[in-house]
């Protein structure tokens, strides 16, 4: 369907009551950035927004509006009805473990699939305009698949191929169009995705190097960490209410009692702590990470936390022959065994 | 007597001793360990054993919190396949271990310091072997510093 198309039906089915709400992209405060459009009024519908700039993944804002409506089951006035939201490939992928761990039931989506041939990264397309643009005014910026451009006297001049200002994360896309839909926004993609064995090229060429040199790199990138759990707020797999390695109240169980709540990690952020964090964050995402970014968009720091999460994903990949997200019937990896499972990590 | 040699190491071993955190599943490794202890087996005192139900039990946040507190060697075991008291907590545990290992060889933290294996009630010399051979593979490598946070050996 064309998105002309696509937003006249979401209308329709809000001002019908058939959906609660839509959930997508619509323009930021400048060019560059896109911002969630979360709305239940049809005429703002108009304002959704598909180009290749909405880089979010929106799966937490359902993962959110589920348990609310669980909370107001008892209400005789709360009827059930789905909630439109705009997916990528990835995102969608994100939904298939949201839908795997039952956390939503697929009846309250109304997925807008949306083809992906990768994504800007909007803070490169705003340096490289702000060094080429010629005129100030952010008025005369068009950014679509074709690359960055500027308008002069109504003719559209090239600054930046789409190369140069595509996110480089998802060049390790196995998903271009989403796995599952209820419309679709244009014509699926055809560009064939990366292979499964080429796909963690990136976690190869880290362990190259030796493991002095990986953990120099990677406890001077936890050393950086300010434990902020952006990269926890963030994640679409991350859906536990209560996070384990994230209180910050301690209570005694009960009050005579010395012994407290387990508390894994302090609030301190020295290095260790950080990295025991993440290495828990990690193993707790192993199987279920699907290579969003968000993590990576959200952190201040700039930890590369992707390349982490996605040596996890190549284990689970070589050994189990899993990836995530790809089915939503699966059963999660780390929920089963096989009798077969290896065993050379172990002491004979 | 008077071998200078003999003496510094001697000193060294009164310096620093490793520390090693072992979490034993209730059904066969902690009977193996008992066992070890009734045969009269010798084994390195470096190891401190913790008691759970199950290998299954485990959580791998345990033996990062282990060497956050300045474990230098952890151990985890549990019955053989087959033999889980729970049917198949132990088949959980070695997937999740195979991920921490793999975590572990990721970051650069130095692996040998984590031992997984299976003992039997039966196996008490197994226990003692592993015991050893863990202790002589930390002793080898120093004090942990990397995940403990510690910048020099303490006592």
């Amino acid at each position: 369907m064309q998105p002309d198309e696509i937003k006249k039906l979401l209308a329709e089915k809000l001002s019908k009551g058939e959906l609660r709400a839509v959930i997508g992209y619509r323009r930021g405060t400048n060019p560059f950035f896109r911002r969630p459009l979360i709305t239940s009024a049809p005429e703002e519908v108009e304002e959704l927004d598909f180009s290749p700039l909405g880089v979010e993944n929106l799966c937490n804002y359902i993962t959110i509006e589920v348990r609310k409506r669980r909370n107001r089951r008892h209400d005789p006035e709360e009827q059930y009805k789905p909630t439109a939201l705009v997916v990528r490939g990835c995102h969608s992928r994100a939904l298939n473990v949201l839908l795997q761990e039952k956390l939503i039931p697929r009846e309250e989506l109304f997925v807008v699939g949306l083809p992906c041939r990768g994504v800007v990264d909007p803070r490169k397309a705003q340096a490289l305009w702000h060094s080429r643009a010629e005129n100030r005014d952010q008025r005369n910026v068009v950014i679509d698949e074709q690359g960055l451009f500027e308008l002069k006297n109504g003719e559209r001049v090239q600054l930046a191929k789409y190369e140069e200002i595509s996110d480089q994360r998802h060049d390790h896309c196995r998903t271009p169009n989403p796995l599952s839909y209820d419309v679709m926004v244009g014509e699926p993609v055809a560009d064939e995705p990366v292979e499964a064995e080429k796909q963690f090229s990136d976690v190869e060429q880290f362990l190259q190097k030796t493991p002095e040199e990986r953990w120099s790199f990677w406890s001077e990138q936890f050393s950086r960490c300010i434990r902020c759990y952006a990269c926890k707020n963030i994640c679409p797999a991350c859906s536990c209410q209560e996070c384990s390695l994230a209180k910050d109240t301690e209570q005694p169980v009960d009050a005579d009692a010395k012994v407290r709540k387990t508390f894994w990690l302090s609030k301190e952020t020295d290095t260790a702590d950080n990295a025991s964090y993440h290495i828990n964050r990690a193993l707790h995402l192993a199987g279920r990470c699907v290579s969003c970014g968000e993590c990576e968009r959200a952190c201040p720091m700039g930890i590369p936390l992707l390349l982490l999460y996605r040596s996890l994903a190549k284990q689970v990949f070589d050994d189990y022959h899993y990836e995530a997200g790809m089915d939503p019937e699966a059963k999660p990896i780390m929920t089963r065994f096989n009798a077969e499972d290896r065993e050379d990590f172990m002491e004979e | 007597m008077t071998d200078p040699q003999a003496i510094s190491t001697k000193v060294d071993e009164h310096q620093w001793q490793p520390k090693i955190i072992a979490f034993l599943c209730n059904w066969c490794s902690y009977a193996g360990a008992d066992l070890a202890g009734v045969s009269r087996l010798q084994y390195p005192s470096t190891v401190r054993v913790i008691r759970v139900m199950c290998s299954g039990r485990m959580n791998p946040s345990f033996v990062i919190r282990a060497f956050q507190d300045g474990a230098d060697g952890v151990m985890v075991a549990g019955c053989h396949p087959g033999d889980c008291h729970y049917i198949q907590g132990n088949l959980y545990a070695r997937r999740r271990y195979a991920l921490l290992a793999g975590v572990f060889d990721f970051l650069g933290i130095e692996r040998d310091r984590f031992l997984m294996s299976w003992v039997s009630a039966s196996e008490g010399g197994r226990f003692a072997g592993l015991v050893t051979e863990l202790t002589e593979r930390v002793r080898a490598l120093g004090p942990q510093t990397q995940l403990s946070g510690r910048k020099h050996a303490t006592g």
